[in-house]
């Protein structure tokens, strides 16, 4: 996916199963039956009752649904990608005072941001270091 | 009794306002004040409910463990005048809230750092380069870090971050962030959190926990100078201040001129003195409390 990601074959834990899986129902939106699955990850060469006990945990952890009205059973994504990351982001970002016990940022996050005091600053660090 | 009662509402009052005044605006070694602040906390709760239960007793009893020990054994309950049974309740409730907030506060953190923990590895990527380090895809240019969970905790670097910062910048963050993870700093802000949540309108909630929330930063930075040049953790807080604009100018500030400095030698007899003046400030309401000498009438 970028330079900083390991390949794809180094590590085989459930939770990169997970992951792949996900990726998979992400990028189809009308869903994908456990067969279907396991055709697009056919290059992991998965056993059935592993797809269906990866799809099993999603579902019971809520990042997947079970569409029951049709044989075999679809599983489609309860939240696109990008609003589990705006979710996930809106968690680290938040200023409320019981989030803050949470997560530990690299910045700090104010309302109120005064940033002059700053900028002059580091333009004094700045010219101090070159 | 009643002197007591009055001497812990004086001291109350103290770690209510003045000295959490006085603390937040002293600069000086991070560890000392979060020291500091962890004594204030815990000897203003204790007071607040000190003074609550020697005005409940304060007719009755010479001193508190003796009015505590004849309320338990049923004796002085019909003594108890209207006043005595309100400071009673007031002191139970206090003791109720604080308690069950903190056990909130440390429960609703963990399920929400289990839950995050849980759509991040869905999410996002380890490193190829740094143990215990995930990539997030996000314009969004944060690092994090979450400790606890299943595993030993978790730095989180985002793509957007990654970008503006150069390979040693980088280094220099993911420091900053074990030295989060591996110092457990979290448990250091779980109590403010939790006194902040019970009194909330008390303003030096909000300031201890706003100080503390701060201290852990400045208590990062001094633990990755150990392992990275101060100077390029300094520049990696400055690239990530300019592309966020909603983050604390003044802890920036604070840390960049932290880090432009050598370690104050100094540091080691001052935390030394924090931590003496701390167990003498938690122990104060405590001895206050079980010492019958001041019970004059």
């Amino acid at each position: 996916m970028n330079q900083h990601s390991k390949d794809k074959d180094t590590v085989g834990t459930l939770g990169e199963l997970e992951r792949s899986v996900m990726d998979a129902i992400w990028v189809h939106d009308d869903g994908l039956s456990a067969a279907e699955l396991r055709e697009v990850l056919a290059e992991r060469d998965l056993a059935l009752t592993t797809v269906h006990t990866v799809l099993t945990r999603l579902e019971k952890k809520g990042f997947v649904t079970r569409d029951r009205s049709i044989r075999p059973h679809r599983y489609l994504a309860v939240s696109t990608r990008e609003d589990h990351v705006a979710e996930l982001m809106t968690e680290v970002l938040s200023q409320a005072p019981d989030r803050q016990a949470v997560l530990a940022r690299f910045l700090g996050t104010v309302s109120e941001a005064d940033t002059k005091a700053l900028r002059n600053l580091l333009g004094r660090n700045h010219s101090a270091n070159s | 009794m009643s002197i007591v009662g009055a001497v812990l509402a004086v001291l109350a009052f103290l770690l209510a306002w003045p000295i959490p005044a006085a603390l937040s605006r002293f600069r000086g070694d991070p560890i000392s004040k979060v020291v500091l602040w962890q004594a204030v906390g815990l000897s203003g709760g204790l007071s607040l409910i000190g003074t609550a239960l020697a005005f409940a007793v304060a007719p009755t009893s010479r001193s508190l463990p003796e009015g505590i020990w004849r309320l338990a054994q049923g004796q002085s309950h019909a003594d108890l005048s209207i006043l005595g049974w309100i400071f009673l309740i007031i002191a139970v409730a206090l003791i109720g809230r604080l308690l069950g907030c903190l056990a909130l506060t440390f429960y609703s953190a963990r399920r929400t750092r289990l839950r995050h923990d849980e759509i991040l590895h869905l999410l996002s990527e380890p490193s190829a380069t740094y143990p215990d380090t995930r990539i997030i895809s996000t314009d969004e240019a944060v690092a994090y870090c979450l400790p606890q969970g299943p595993r030993k905790g978790t730095a989180v670097l985002s793509t957007g971050l990654l970008e503006v910062l150069s390979e040693q910048e980088r280094t220099a963050v993911i420091a900053h962030e074990r030295a989060h993870l591996d110092f457990r700093h979290d448990v250091l802000v779980i109590p403010f959190a939790a006194w902040h949540r019970a009194l909330p309108f008390f303003s030096a909630t909000a300031i201890g926990l706003n100080s503390v929330n701060g201290l852990i930063e400045l208590m990062a930075d001094d633990k990755a100078r150990e392992h990275v040049d101060p100077s390029i953790l300094a520049q990696a807080v400055h690239a990530a201040a300019r592309i966020s604009p909603e983050h604390r100018e003044d802890l920036s500030t604070q840390r960049i001129q932290r880090l432009s400095r050598p370690l104050d030698s100094a540091r080691i007899p001052v935390r030394v003195t924090a931590i003496l003046a701390s167990i003498v400030l938690v122990l104060a309401p405590g001895m206050l409390l079980l010492s019958p000498l001041l019970t004059g009438f």
